[in-house]
């Protein structure tokens, strides 16, 4: 029984200067449901990519039964039995249910002798036996509800009958009646003896079914832990566990103004709820919450990229109507996008393009634009932010990670706003501009800028905000202030409300 | 040490860019002026003031046509219906004034009025209900190809009567240097001035280069791509008055390529089909290089079909080029 299955061994590996897992090693027995816990961006979901073949480590070993099998490719794993379900849909949408699981070769067919008709009837039996009576096996996977996908997500990952299953995060899109549908699958499965690998955010979860647990933090291993000796407490404690950083400002707790912003009973007719808070002049508010509580569409509605639905947003003493991105600017509230390749930067224009786009008001000048005043403001822009750069008139795209990030901070600072929204500032960028982006939301704070940060990073949180909202499905769960805020309270308040 | 060699690296890098910039740029001026020294060898009628306001005359309308569509281009659109908005105003101005008696102003007027419009529907459709350009504009083609041949019942429309003002467009000359010519340089400096200097084609160039960016930059990208496209008609609009008052016959169907010559013309001279990026100089370059092409293949008496042929070869050639100097530098 305590002989090791499959062993991960001295596993690095780093991404665009980011170092995502730092000499990781991890034994899994055989026929044990091994659970992998930690924070957003702890490594978790790049081990999984490691082993399942879809990301190839820098250094270290994979081996099974033994056997040397790092860097195979994938269709070489599945072979040797390891079969993963991502957090990305891996579901073609524009295919029925038996459309999918033929591909993923659930069934065993030779060549051109498989009929469709035996496929159909299997297929409808074995959803049958997952307790999913009512579904067609020729129903488009996009028409499927949620929980149904991720059945047919991981009945697509066992087609192969594998030894080892890979799991990230399964529960996450599904509800109390999926999710518990799921862990019957689960149990099943561990019946037959699949070794099963299981990732969530979800303590619960994962005392409910694990033998083994295995924490992650910052991408190193903490420690592995036997499921007696668990308890949310003890695994909390290894999750965040990192000695507390120093504050970079004195907190302020900013009571004696009106404030700048007041969101009463707003909700955009989809993802958020009743969401009513207030922001006041030069605070930093932080919005923690997982990844997908609504905190990004939360900043859209703010910034008008989507329209209030219902509720009322009041601005500076005033009701803002129909907000869109153009006026959001007049009115000097800015959104710094989360994805600066996709949302943020023209990748394919230059530095001064970029700097200006946003406020072209600012360099006109009857009708033309002020070439001078441009190079002038857009010079003074890139100084002041520490960009490292050629010339005025290279392309964003030839920047690295962390400058691209400043001249989008340089972007938005451009409108001059009053109210700066913040979407994950630092993602995907390097330590040393990680600290620059600090030092510079510290200072323009000190400026009198009224910030909202959104962060997945807790600690990024903590270390900036005066007062942090915690956010949870589309609805405000709690409000932290001054020295109540800590890494330990609020991901417990998140983390406590997930449990199904 | 290390910051020195990192220095010099940048440094090395900035000089490719600037000259794949470079290559590029002067690339189409260069085969042009090639052309020109070789066919000045070849054909003796070649090198002649007579020769080129032959070229120069010829080019006029599909130059103005080019010119209109840089701005949908750099707008990141796309466009199909400047041939069939063309030959809608030079049939309207050939017809309008002998059979009506509306005065040519009147009608040159409402030629452009219809140009307007007809570019307004495609882009709102395409700007603001986010169709797809390509399938839009070429519906608008069919639509106004049938119309007005279904007015015209389809006859050749013989411009025997034209009005005074609309001959004296298409036949006289000024120091030798026809009306047209004059006029036609006039709108293209104009419009090389807009796109060189103007905010308003600084919005254009950021919105083509990606609409889903300039969402999150406060622009409105929607009212900006609309007005590219009414620019494109209005001069396409203007390049059929022209061309109307050049032939003494309008065939009313869609049998001329104005718009696919000045795709071509656009693309060669190296405007950027994805979108913000590109300058009038560029659509100049692409166009007299088209219309120098097909000059030297009538004065050295080959078919039309060797015109195509050479046509498709430039452009194919210049699409190369493009791919290996992205490959290479960036």
């Amino acid at each position: 029984m305590t002989e090791t299955f499959l062993e991960i061994k001295n596993i690095y590996k780093k991404f665009r200067g980011v170092q995502a897992l730092e000499d990781v090693s991890i034994d899994v027995i055989k026929g044990e449901v091994h659970s992998i816990i930690g924070e957003n961006g702890a490594g978790k979901s790049t081990l999984i990519k490691i082993i399942s073949g879809v990301v190839r480590s820098d250094k270290g070993n994979v081996l099974l039964e033994g056997e040397d099998i790092t860097h195979f490719p994938i269709k070489k794993l599945f072979k040797k039995g390891i079969s993963a379900s991502h957090q990305e849909n891996s579901l073609f949408d524009n295919l029925t249910i038996a459309q999918n699981l033929l591909i993923s070769n659930f069934f065993d067919y030779k060549g051109l002798g498989f009929s469709w008709t035996k496929i159909i009837d299997s297929t409808s039996e074995i959803l049958k036996s997952f307790g999913l009576n009512n579904i067609n096996p020729l129903e488009l996977v996009s028409e499927l509800p949620p929980e149904t996908r991720q059945i047919i997500e991981i009945l697509k990952s066992i087609a192969r009958k594998p030894k080892v299953l890979c799991l990230d995060e399964p529960t996450a899109s599904l509800n109390e009646k999926g999710a518990q549908q799921f862990f019957k699958l689960l149990e099943s499965l561990k019946e037959k003896g699949i070794t099963i690998l299981y990732i969530s955010h979800n303590l619960e979860e994962v005392l409910r079914i694990s033998d083994r647990i295995t924490v992650l933090r910052d991408g190193k291993k903490v420690k592995t832990i036997e499921r007696k000796e668990a308890d949310k407490q003890a695994l909390h404690q290894l999750m965040i566990g990192r000695s507390i950083v120093q504050k970079l400002r004195q907190k302020i707790i900013h009571k004696q103004e009106q404030p700048i912003l007041k969101v009463k009973n707003a909700s955009d007719g989809n993802k958020l709820k009743d969401i009513s808070f207030e922001i006041y002049p030069g605070e930093v508010l932080g919005l923690a919450g997982l990844v997908g509580c609504g905190r990004t569409e939360l900043a859209w509605l703010l910034f008008g990229l989507t329209p209030l639905k219902s509720g009322e947003i009041f601005y500076k003493n005033k009701l803002l109507r129909n907000i869109t991105p153009d006026r959001a600017i007049k009115n000097r509230i800015m959104y710094l996008p989360e994805d600066r390749k996709l949302m943020g930067l023209f990748l394919s224009q230059d530095l001064k393009v970029n700097i200006t786009a946003s406020k072209i008001s600012k360099i006109r000048k009857n009708m033309m634009i002020d070439f001078k005043k441009e190079n002038k403001l857009t010079t003074d822009m890139l100084g002041e932010l520490g960009v490292r750069y050629t010339t005025l008139s290279q392309l964003a795209l030839k920047l690295s990670g962390g400058n691209q990030q400043k001249v989008l901070f340089g972007k938005c600072l451009f409108t001059e706003p009053d109210l700066l929204i913040l979407d994950e500032p630092t993602k995907g960028i390097d330590v040393g501009s990680k600290e620059e982006i600090y030092e510079l939301i510290a200072k323009l704070v000190e400026q009198g800028m009224t910030i909202i940060l959104i962060s997945s990073e807790i600690e990024e949180i903590c270390k900036l905000s005066d007062r942090v909202i915690v956010m949870v499905k589309g609805q405000i769960k709690d409000e932290y202030k001054g020295d109540m805020i800590n890494e330990r309270d609020i991901t417990s308040c998140y983390l406590q409300t997930e449990t199904r | 040490m290390k910051e020195t060699s990192q220095a010099a690296t940048y440094k090395l890098k900035r000089d490719n860019e600037n000259l794949s910039n470079l290559i590029r740029t002067y690339a189409v001026w260069l085969i042009l002026l090639l052309l020109i020294v070789i066919m000045s060898f070849i054909s003796p009628v070649f090198l002649t003031l007579r020769n080129f306001i032959t070229v120069f005359k010829n080019i006029g309308p599909f130059s103005i046509v080019a010119v209109g569509l840089t701005f949908v281009f750099l707008g990141g659109g796309f466009d199909l219906s400047q041939g069939a908005i063309l030959l809608l105003t030079s049939t309207i101005i050939v017809n309008l004034n002998p059979v009506t008696g509306i005065s040519f102003v009147g009608s040159f007027l409402l030629c452009l009025l219809a140009a307007a419009v007809i570019g307004a529907i495609n882009g709102y459709f395409i700007g603001m209900q986010r169709m797809n350009a390509f399938i839009t504009t070429l519906g608008m083609r069919y639509v106004l190809g049938a119309l007005i041949y279904i007015v015209t019942s389809g006859a050749v429309i013989s411009a025997a009567s034209k009005s005074h003002i609309l001959e004296a467009l298409g036949l006289n000359s000024v120091f030798r240097i026809p009306i047209q010519t004059i006029i036609v340089a006039a709108i293209i400096i104009i419009c090389w001035f807009i796109v060189r200097f103007t905010a308003y084609s600084r919005e254009v160039k950021i919105v083509g280069s990606s609409l889903f960016v300039s969402r999150f930059t406060g622009l409105k990208f929607g009212r900006i791509q609309l007005s590219t496209y009414v620019i494109n008609a209005v001069l396409a609009g203007i390049a059929g008055i022209l061309v109307g008052s050049q032939m003494s016959y309008v065939v009313p169907t869609l049998t001329w390529n104005y718009d696919f010559d000045a795709i071509t013309a656009c693309a060669v001279g190296g405007i950027s089909l994805s979108g913000g990026r590109g300058s009038i100089m560029n659509t100049l370059a692409g166009v007299m290089l088209i219309g120098f092409i097909n000059n030297a293949m009538v004065l050295l008496g080959l078919a039309q079909a060797w015109q195509s042929i050479f046509k498709g070869l430039v452009l194919l050639i210049a699409i190369i080029v493009d791919m290996q100097i992205k490959k290479r530098y960036e």
